[in-house]
């Protein structure tokens, strides 16, 4: 008897403990969601300020503003609509006019976007592919070079 | 020619893999398949030092060394470049698959079933093999040729250029296809015909080997990339819940389970079934994690391939290899079924709970890390799951199976008692309770954390000392010992990383200081360098501190480079390492006005981690002495 009991006890613990760590799971899993959009997604789209989103596109030639320090602005398009992004911080590596860029942050208002992060890739034939994804939809996807312009 | 006998090489492994199947027709074929597996090995050994050769020779003519090579570049990253690109990649994998084949066959003829376990499990592993070359050859050679050769060649990716990384590739490989060898005579055991099917006790002892191995160097293997990512990108951390560090990670937590349960079928003839699935389930996890970084199917920081056709070309061989293997076991599953109970409260019990622990955590892994692309196939959204999720689940659900394992060791097989575990385990208890004060003494900030992360850590560690005093003259002593407590340092290391790392970005003129922790930098000179294959700014850092008092400053030299070819740029961070903690430099582009941009870390117990790698490797190659294959 004594064994069975103790078995018992073990299975019960140990559902519980796995039906806590499934609840706990599910609630961080919806907290945490990312959701991607290119500028030409934004209209139209309610987004609060304090929802974390990521944008990208194509870094604008020419649209790179550096405010001293380490502020930067510039735009990025999918080739229908740009948004300006600002940023305070170290630039990734391959960060440079006409490449491929995901900002990770906050929508301050319909078309400034506070960015905490900035992501490119390690090989700069790589375009991320939501970027490459949505200048497909918009047309303004040159496959040759990689899909971006040099 | 090099390129074109490298391709045939390839062809002829291939038609040795489609063959050996054929060996199942008649009992004394079985005689055909050791020399096939060597065969194989051959060829693709020979394929893959062509590959080598071309890139040695700087022949441009071969597309994948156009690409990933040039003159510029040093010979021993022309020599492990070779892998550093997706076909080479795939043809060690391919190349490591045959070996461990070969190394099978090697093994002695026996009498007891042995022999037909081992024909069969060669058939199963050449026909994976086969999948992989039939991949190789059709979407992924490295052998293809492009005219007019140009002069030179494009270069490896200056990122890649890493000791580190260059060993990294062939660790993970031979984690993951080693786990196909476990697959191959996991499947081997339910394929062959009742009155042939093995005893499966001597089945997990003669797994245990190829389970350890893959274990031991997939651990080595992630701990390497770990330590690439954490120099050579720049940010300081060593762990960033990317997709392609999760594709690592899962086969890893289900090969933990697997060893683990093995050991209760080793010793007890118990949980067969269960061994089984996890052997199926971890070298699929393996598959997939090959496929998301193959396929570029997730956006990753680490990029790799990018191509479609390959993505689905796995996931096919996914499907077919999983849904064969499921159907299998479906069909064969209940051979293995075993009458005997089994008791919470018992060394196997207590393995049982942290098998339910360790996988529950991996498929919250594989939740987060897969549900951004049913997401995106279903509705079309695109979006990423967050780090914090990661750390909100997998945290405390690895938590529990680390605090249960310290009391393991001190529980018996088929019955024991937790009250006795418990008092063997004082010195544990005291030492657990002493972290727990001096964290919620001294920790500045996260206390809670701190006590949780330092207890748990205190707790598994002082256990496993008194496993490896108690324990003189057990089997098992030394790696039980090394592998709980390096997961002890680890989890230190990891609280420590996690809770207090600080960082500090400014831009410098020349001249001028910053602080960090308690160190004060002063950027000393700003330096233009040229070197054979690129430019660079260097930044001259000088860090000191009140406490302890050093004589000289510590002398940082962090670079921002340019390469000659692509124009790629790579930030080179210079590190300050000590045991307790890391301080570490990163320069970013020189700004209009001359100067620098400079990012500081302060990283506390960071080689904690390095060390946990390192324990639980050893760990997994400790365990191999005595043992037959």
């Amino acid at each position: 008897m004594k064994a069975k009991h103790q078995r018992l006890i073990f299975v019960v613990a140990s559902v519980v403990l796995l039906c806590a760590a499934v609840l706990l799971s599910l609630r961080a899993f919806s907290e945490n969601l990312v959701f991607f959009y290119s500028p030409a997604d934004l209209p139209g789209k309610t987004i609060s300020a304090d929802q974390k989103i990521r944008i990208g596109g194509l870094i604008d030639h020419g649209s790179i503003i550096r405010h001293g320090g380490d502020r930067i602005s510039f735009t990025v398009s999918d080739g229908k609509a740009s948004l300006q992004v600002d940023y305070q911080g170290l630039l990734p590596n391959l960060f440079r006019e006409g490449q491929g860029a995901i900002a990770e942050g906050y929508l301050r208002s319909p078309n400034l976007f506070a960015a905490e992060r900035i992501l490119t890739k390690h090989d700069e034939n790589y375009m991320p592919r939501e970027v490459a994804d949505s200048l497909k939809k918009t047309g303004h996807w040159k496959p040759e070079g990689g899909g971006y312009e040099r | 020619m090099s390129a074109e006998i490298g391709l045939f090489m390839v062809v002829v492994a291939l038609v040795c893999s489609l063959v050996a199947p054929l060996a199942l027709m008649k009992e004394r074929f079985a005689a055909l398949l050791p020399p096939l597996a060597l065969a194989q090995a051959m060829s693709l050994t020979f394929a893959l030092l062509l590959l080598m050769w071309l890139r040695i020779q700087n022949d441009f003519s071969v597309e994948n060394v156009l690409s990933h090579s040039n003159l510029s570049m040093p010979l021993l990253y022309k020599i492990t470049g070779t892998w550093g690109n997706h076909e080479g990649s795939m043809l060690l994998w391919a190349w490591v698959m045959a070996m461990f084949g070969w190394w099978l066959s090697l093994s002695p003829p026996r009498e007891d079933g042995h022999d037909a376990l081992r024909s069969m499990a060669l058939v199963v592993q050449s026909v994976l093999l086969a999948g992989v070359l039939v991949f190789i050859l059709f979407t992924s050679s490295p052998f293809v040729r492009i005219f007019p050769p140009p002069p030179d060649g494009l270069a490896l990716n200056p990122l890649l250029q890493d000791v580190a990384l260059a060993m990294h590739p062939p660790m993970l490989y031979v984690g993951y296809v080693g786990f196909s060898m476990v697959f191959a005579l996991a499947l081997a055991a339910m394929l062959l015909p009742a009155d042939k099917a093995p005893d499966m006790r001597r089945w997990a002892a003669l797994v245990h080997p190829w389970i350890m191995v893959s274990w031991a160097t997939l651990t080595l293997g992630i701990g390497l990339g770990s330590w690439w990512a954490y120099r050579e990108l720049g940010w300081g951390g060593w762990w960033f819940w990317d997709p392609v560090e999760n594709a690592s990670l899962m086969p890893w937590l289900s090969g933990t389970a697997l060893f683990h349960s093995n050991l209760v079928l080793k010793k007890r003839g118990l949980l067969a079934p269960w061994v089984v699935l996890l052997a199926i389930l971890t070298f699929g996890l393996s598959l997939l994690g090959t496929f998301l970084v193959r396929s570029g199917a997730l956006t990753s920081v680490h990029s790799f391939a990018n191509d479609p056709t390959r993505g689905l070309y796995i996931l096919g061989y996914i499907t077919v290899v999983m849904g064969a293997a499921l159907l299998l076991y479906a069909l064969r599953g209940h051979r293995f079924s075993a009458q005997e109970p089994l008791l919470p409260a018992s060394r196997e019990g207590m393995i049982v709970i942290n098998n339910l622990f360790i996988m529950t955590a991996c498929a919250t892994v594989v939740l987060g890390t897969m549900y951004p692309l049913v997401a995106e196939w279903l509705s079309g959204d695109r979006l990423t799951v967050g780090a914090p999720y990661f750390n909100a689940t997998f945290l405390p659900l690895m938590a529990l199976p680390l605090l249960f394992a310290a009391l393991v060791p001190f529980m018996p097989w088929k019955k024991a008692s937790i009250k006795d575990a418990l008092l063997r385990c004082k010195p544990a208890l005291l030492a657990a309770a002493t972290a727990m004060v001096l964290a919620l003494v001294s920790a500045g900030s996260h206390v809670p954390y701190a006590m949780a992360g330092f207890g748990l850590a205190a707790w598994l560690f002082v256990a496993s000392l008194k496993w490896l005093k108690q324990a003189d003259g057990v089997a098992g002593r030394w790696s039980v010992f090394l592998g709980h407590a390096g997961a002890a340092i680890m989890v230190a290391g990891i609280t420590g990383v996690g809770l207090w790392k600080t960082s500090v970005e400014q831009s410098l003129p020349a001249g001028a200081q910053m602080t960090i922790g308690s160190y004060s930098l002063s950027l000393e000179k700003i330096e233009p360098l040229r070197m054979p294959n690129y430019s660079a700014i260097r930044g001259h850092v000088a860090a000191s501190r009140p406490q302890p008092e050093e004589a000289e400053p510590i002398r940082l030299f962090p670079e921002f480079r340019t390469y000659d070819i692509r124009g790629a740029t790579t930030s080179e961070a210079s590190i300050y390492g000590t045991l307790l903690h890391d301080l570490y430099v990163v320069a970013g582009e020189q700004q209009p006005d001359g100067s620098m941009a400079l990012r500081a870390y302060y990283v506390p117990l960071i080689s904690f981690i390095w060390i946990g790698f390192v324990l639980m490797g050893m760990a997994g190659f400790v365990s191999l002495r005595r043992q037959k294959l």
